[in-house]
């Protein structure tokens, strides 16, 4: 298998002096960048989108969010890893909507942080209880745009947010429906990618409907 | 408008007759007769002593004390037109006789018998046939029998039909046919009023009306009954008497409140006066007849009188135009009242004018029911009013009291936020704050090394990540405080290689546990797992929430498979102090439990118990 490609946004040199060292160590990673502003992280991204972008949300000069959004758009099956204080649900969403495939506390010990890479290059996500609630709250929003539909999860999806919006671990997720913990995530890794096409949708559709867009 | 009707008819009519009168000077009315005391009843007598009398001819004033059958006689020229029949009209045949044109029988007049009463208030108007006259002179007879005093011979009016028959018809329409109309629409009327009144008791004003037309038409049934047995003649003459009284009584009674003089002691005496008539003559029978005819009738014209002075003092003090309407009506109906009065009496100049007094009354009806139906309108109108008044009234508070509880609630509002603001204070003075305090003090001492102060950090972020999971606004329950808990020391346990392992119980789901409860729950939770990360050197651990309905208690128990460790020993109780001071702060009782196969912690609360 590969190595892996990485590049990592971070304003805080204590933290990003960890992350880097994380990756470094790790023989099947390559650290691809390591900078501290949108600017710089931009400028990377147009030498080249690596296999993972990890992001901190609040730069100096901008919003994370947006330098995933552009990652996301060159290269579609980029992992954008948010990386936040507290995992608070509301800033957690926004990196979905723009793209971000899963997210870590910052405190995370190394270890952890290289095995939640891995597992995104693997397929899978992690989500916590309340981020699932959310996304079934954001999914069962009724979208006006009659091709999307009401709904765009499948029913198993919607099932595992339940569970684990109910507290079930995913393996016990995965034993409840009769499926393999991994498979669990993957599908989590599905239901971001459709929030952020949802989103998409949601923003052409109100753009319409301003008349920005004919 | 019925009665309106009736009363232009009439208006119109009397100029009619006054034209007819005016146009047949072929009519003879005569003013005196020959007249004679005979016992003959077939035929007219021929050569008694005939008198000259003057009509019409009272016999209280002319003969008193003398009864039995009386002819009378006039003679009058006919030069009958060919073809054209006369016609004799009597005003005022009261007990009825029979006619002859020269000998021959005319008509006969039903009489009084014994078993009989007659009184005819009708005019009678016979036609003669041209063959039943001659040229010159002719005869007409009239047999009366008097059998009281009481009789009038009323004059005599001959001529052809033609000029005749007007005069005739006018009388019958003023004397019986307005008596009929006026019955039929005060008794419709009154009975109305009288039974809206009972349905809805409002003022008395209506039902007085109501009483007032009900006996006017009593009364005027006295102008329409003339043949009646023997035996109801009393009982209808208390009934003509008490209607009469109970009219004029009813009036002034109700002028008197219109006047605003609401006496007690006059209606009583009023309402007295009016029954002694009546019972008088129910009682007395028919010698009190006479009595109570003149003097019972005087004093109504006198209480008439007081409603008359009453309705002008009103006039007078109210000015509107209602009041001076029925100032108007009042007086016209007094002096007609009066004119009846003095015609009944025979002290009129003309006896055989009819009588007027009910159709003043009918006037005076109208006058009252036209002001009670305006003032029944006004009141509807108020009451409308009232109601839009009370409904806005009522919208007005409703807004005031809705303004009170929005107060309320927001002072409420205001009340729980300072609540929960000195609950994180005293939280975050508690916890975090002196454990950061109690570790700068050993940092700054050098008792700390760096791996026990990063550990004291950990646990500072972690309290603090528990605390800001557990109290942000709009999480659904324990149950997702609980999941996230777990998804974020799960890395930790994996990392350490032990496993953690969660069982719920018979929870309902959702799980509802006060928000500042759930986190004391979930701090022990993470300090009984801090724990065994750190110093059990377990390999698995177990972490069982259940619920003992009953109670109902939320159990917690943390096992695990570590060493274990002397509970009783404070210097080795790892935190156990702290998990039973936030146990106590919730109501909850805390039990540890450990030897060598391991440790169990386990924390029941009571939920909905006052902590």
């Amino acid at each position: 298998m590969d190595a892996i490609t990485v590049l990592v946004v971070e304003d805080e040199p204590e933290f990003l002096r960890a992350y880097c060292e994380a990756i470094t160590r790790d023989p099947g990673l390559i650290l691809v960048g390591a900078v501290t502003t949108l600017a710089a992280g931009t400028a990377v991204l147009g030498a080249g989108v690596p296999d993972v972008l990890l992001v901190d949300l609040g730069l100096p000069d901008g919003n994370g969010a947006d330098l995933i959004r552009r990652a996301c758009a060159l290269r579609p099956d980029c992992d954008a890893l948010v990386v936040t204080v507290f995992g608070d649900d509301a800033h957690v969403i926004d990196a979905i909507e723009a793209g971000a495939t899963g997210y870590l506390l910052k405190d995370s010990p190394p270890a952890e942080l290289v095995r939640c890479i891995r597992e995104l290059r693997a397929g899978g996500s992690p989500i916590s209880p309340s981020i699932a609630r959310r996304l079934l709250a954001r999914m069962r929003a009724p979208v006006p745009e009659p091709t999307l539909g009401t709904s765009p999860l499948t029913e198993r999806e919607a099932e595992i947010l339940r569970l684990v919006a109910k507290g079930l671990g995913f393996g016990e997720v995965g034993a409840t429906l009769g499926i393999s913990e991994h498979t669990v995530v993957t599908h989590v890794k599905k239901i971001y990618r459709k929030l952020a096409v949802h989103s998409r949708g949601e923003a052409v559709f109100e753009a319409t409907q301003m008349g920005l867009l004919r | 408008m019925a009665r309106v009707r009736t009363i232009l008819w009439t208006l119109a009519l009397c100029c009619c007759w006054l034209d007819a009168l005016g146009q047949s000077p072929a009519a003879t009315r005569f003013l005196e007769a020959d007249y004679v005391y005979a016992r003959s009843a077939l035929t007219p007598p021929v050569g008694l002593p005939w008198q000259r009398v003057a009509l019409p001819d009272r016999w209280r004033e002319n003969w008193p004390d003398i009864l039995g059958t009386v002819w009378y006689r006039v003679k009058f020229q006919a030069t009958p037109v060919q073809g054209e029949p006369w016609m004799v009209y009597l005003p005022r045949l009261r007990e009825g006789g029979a006619l002859f044109v020269n000998g021959q029988l005319l008509a006969n007049v039903r009489e009084p018998d014994n078993v009989t009463y007659v009184r005819w208030m009708q005019p009678h108007a016979f036609l003669i046939a041209p063959s039943q006259l001659r040229e010159g002179v002719n005869e007409l007879h009239v047999r009366v029998d008097v059998t009281s005093d009481d009789k009038v011979m009323g004059t005599i009016t001959i001529g052809p039909e033609s000029a005749v028959r007007p005069v005739y018809e006018l009388r019958y329409f003023w004397t019986y046919t307005a008596a009929q109309v006026t019955i039929v629409v005060t008794l419709s009327l009154g009975l109305l009023v009288i039974v809206i009144w009972l349905r809805r008791r409002m003022d008395f004003d209506y039902g007085l009306f109501g009483l007032a037309c009900v006996f006017w038409a009593l009364h005027t049934t006295n102008y329409v009954i003339e043949v009646l047995p023997m035996w109801a003649w009393l009982p209808w003459r208390v009934v003509r008497y008490a209607s009469t009284g109970g009219f004029v009584v009813a009036m002034t009674l109700f002028m008197l409140r219109f006047a605003g003089l609401r006496r007690l002691g006059l209606t009583r005496f009023f309402g007295a006066y009016w029954l002694t008539g009546p019972i008088l003559l129910a009682l007395g029978g028919a010698t009190w007849h006479r009595w109570v005819d003149r003097y019972y009738q005087a004093g109504l014209v006198a209480i008439a009188l007081v409603m008359v002075g009453v309705t002008l003092l009103a006039g007078w003090r109210q000015r509107t135009p209602g009041a001076l309407a029925l100032c108007a009506a009042v007086l016209l109906g007094n002096v007609l009242g009066v004119h009846d009065y003095l015609l009944s009496q025979g002290l009129w100049r003309d006896p055989e004018a009819p009588f007027l007094l009910y159709f003043a009354a009918d006037v005076l009806l109208l006058v009252v029911g036209v002001l009670l139906t305006d003032r029944f309108v006004k009141s509807l109108g108020e009451v409308e009013q009232a109601n839009v008044t009370l409904s806005a009234k009522v919208s007005q508070k409703e807004r005031e009291l809705s303004d009170v509880y929005e107060r309320q609630r927001s002072g409420e509002r205001e009340r729980a936020v300072a609540g929960e603001r000195q609950r994180i204070m005293q939280d975050m003075h508690d916890g975090l704050g002196s454990q950061l305090l109690t570790s700068l003090v050993a940092v700054e001492r050098g008792a700390l090394d760096s791996k026990a102060m990063a550990q004291v950090l950990r646990d500072a972020v972690d309290d603090m990540r528990l605390a800001i999971d557990t109290l942000s606004p709009g999480r659904e329950g324990m149950l997702e405080s609980l999941g996230n808990l777990r998804y974020r020391l799960e890395p930790r346990f994996r990392a350490a290689g032990i496993a953690l392992q969660f069982v719920y119980r018979d929870l309902p789901d959702p799980l509802d546990i006060p928000a500042e409860v759930a986190l004391q729950i979930l701090r022990v939770l993470q300090e009984a797992l801090a724990n065994v990360l750190k110093h059990a050197g377990a390999s698995r651990v177990v972490v069982e929430f259940s619920m003992q309905a009953q109670a109902p208690v939320f159990v917690l128990a943390v096992s695990d498979d570590g060493a274990g460790f002397d509970v009783d020993v404070p210097a080795s109780g790892r935190g156990l102090s702290g998990m039973r001071r936030r146990a106590r702060q919730i109501g909850a009782t805390l039990e540890a439990r450990s030897d060598a196969q391991g440790t169990c912690i386990r924390l029941s609360t009571p939920i909905g118990a006052p902590s």
